[in-house]
């Protein structure tokens, strides 16, 4: 559940307030309804979906939101959901995207910085930095679009 | 300036764009790959950087029954508060009717020799109170009128029930979906979004709820 709310809200402490808020709401409601994993899984990723729904198109494009609420986030019975495998996703980042190129893509999106900001931090031109970004899109892409795509 | 130049140049800086160029710009399948391609490297990079404690569920009940006592104070105690209020005002009610019809019993009995009939309607008139608890049966309709069961109901009747007196629009996507029936209990004490979310919980089901239009897929 956390995991389902994560992927959506991008904000730890707001997925775990949601899942909070579920388990509140079912012990103020007691016992008069069904409970089941997928119960549980579809109202976390309805609670994220809400958490993020008044965000327009430039703040969703900002936070690297999805950009429509009514996507599915796939979720299945068995506990975790059908969650991308990020694990992959992060082995890909970190066996095939040189360092720089990781450390441009990681203060690019992760830290949200802007390309003058990062060259200033990394000591290099700005040109380089986008060199950097490209180079690890290129390899994100490359790597991962048949599995994930 | 291929494609994923201006879309990283894009995200970079949208400023001098109108929303329609935007709106436009991510329509593209191809844009719009690589920008989920990206979403998930950003998600994969969140859930790595997570503290070592975040799964800790020892400390996540600790929180959960902090939080949960100290919401107690003013979420969930008021439910039970107003409860326990309309309980009272209930018995106060059904002890008032009692006084009141007892009053009446012997005014009527005074005349009840001269007038039986009289008596007779009275009684039938008055409302019913059940002897062991002293609740009246209008108390107990209360209580009952808080839950409503749908029984082989449409989804579309059941949302339109829900929603009456709101300003709140629905939208089915699937004309289909109006039609499925469904047996289900509306908790009227729940808000629509917590009932919504239990109608979810239906495998045929799924709803979006914006605040002020409820999307059926």
């Amino acid at each position: 559940m956390l995991l389902t709310a994560l992927a959506v809200v991008h904000d730890p402490d707001s997925a775990r307030d949601i899942v909070h808020d579920i388990f509140a709401g079912l012990l103020n409601q007691g016992s008069n309804i069904d409970v089941d994993g997928n119960y549980l899984l579809k109202s976390a990723r309805n609670r994220a979906l809400n958490h993020i729904r008044n965000l327009d198109l430039r703040e969703r494009l900002n936070g690297l939101f999805m950009l429509e609420s009514d996507k599915e986030v796939s979720v299945c019975s068995n506990g975790e959901g059908d969650l991308p495998d990020y694990d992959r996703v992060m082995r890909c980042i970190q066996e095939h995207i040189p360092e720089k190129s990781r450390e441009v893509l990681r203060l690019r999106f992760f830290e949200n910085q802007k390309y003058a900001e990062i060259a200033d931090r990394l000591n290099i031109s700005e040109v380089a930095v986008y060199k950097h970004l490209r180079r690890a899109v290129d390899i994100l892409r490359k790597e991962l679009t048949e599995d994930f795509l | 300036m291929d494609r994923t130049d201006k879309l990283l140049k894009v995200l970079e800086d949208h400023e001098g764009m109108s929303d329609d160029e935007l709106a436009r710009l991510v329509k593209d399948k191809e844009n719009r790959e690589f920008y989920d391609l990206l979403r998930l490297a950003f998600e994969a990079e969140i859930l790595s950087s997570l503290p070592p404690d975040y799964y800790d569920v020892d400390k996540a009940w600790k929180e959960f029954t902090n939080r949960y006592r100290k919401s107690d104070s003013y979420k969930f105690r008021f439910p039970r508060l107003a409860a326990a209020l309309i309980s009272v005002i209930v018995a106060l009610a059904a002890v008032a009717v009692g006084i009141g019809y007892t009053l009446k019993d012997r005014r009527y009995a005074s005349s009840r020799h001269s007038n039986p009939e009289v008596m007779k309607s009275a009684k039938v008139s008055g409302p019913k109170i059940n002897a062991e608890s002293g609740i009246s049966e209008e108390g107990t309709q209360i209580a009952e009128r808080e839950t409503h069961i749908f029984e082989n109901e449409s989804l579309a009747s059941i949302l339109e029930d829900m929603t009456k007196g709101s300003h709140i629009s629905i939208v089915y996507e699937n004309e289909e979906k109006k039609g499925l029936r469904l047996y289900f209990v509306w908790n009227r004490k729940a808000d629509l979004r917590e009932n919504l979310d239990r109608l979810n919980s239906f495998d045929r089901i799924s709803i979006e709820f914006t605040g002020n239009k409820i999307i059926v897929k």
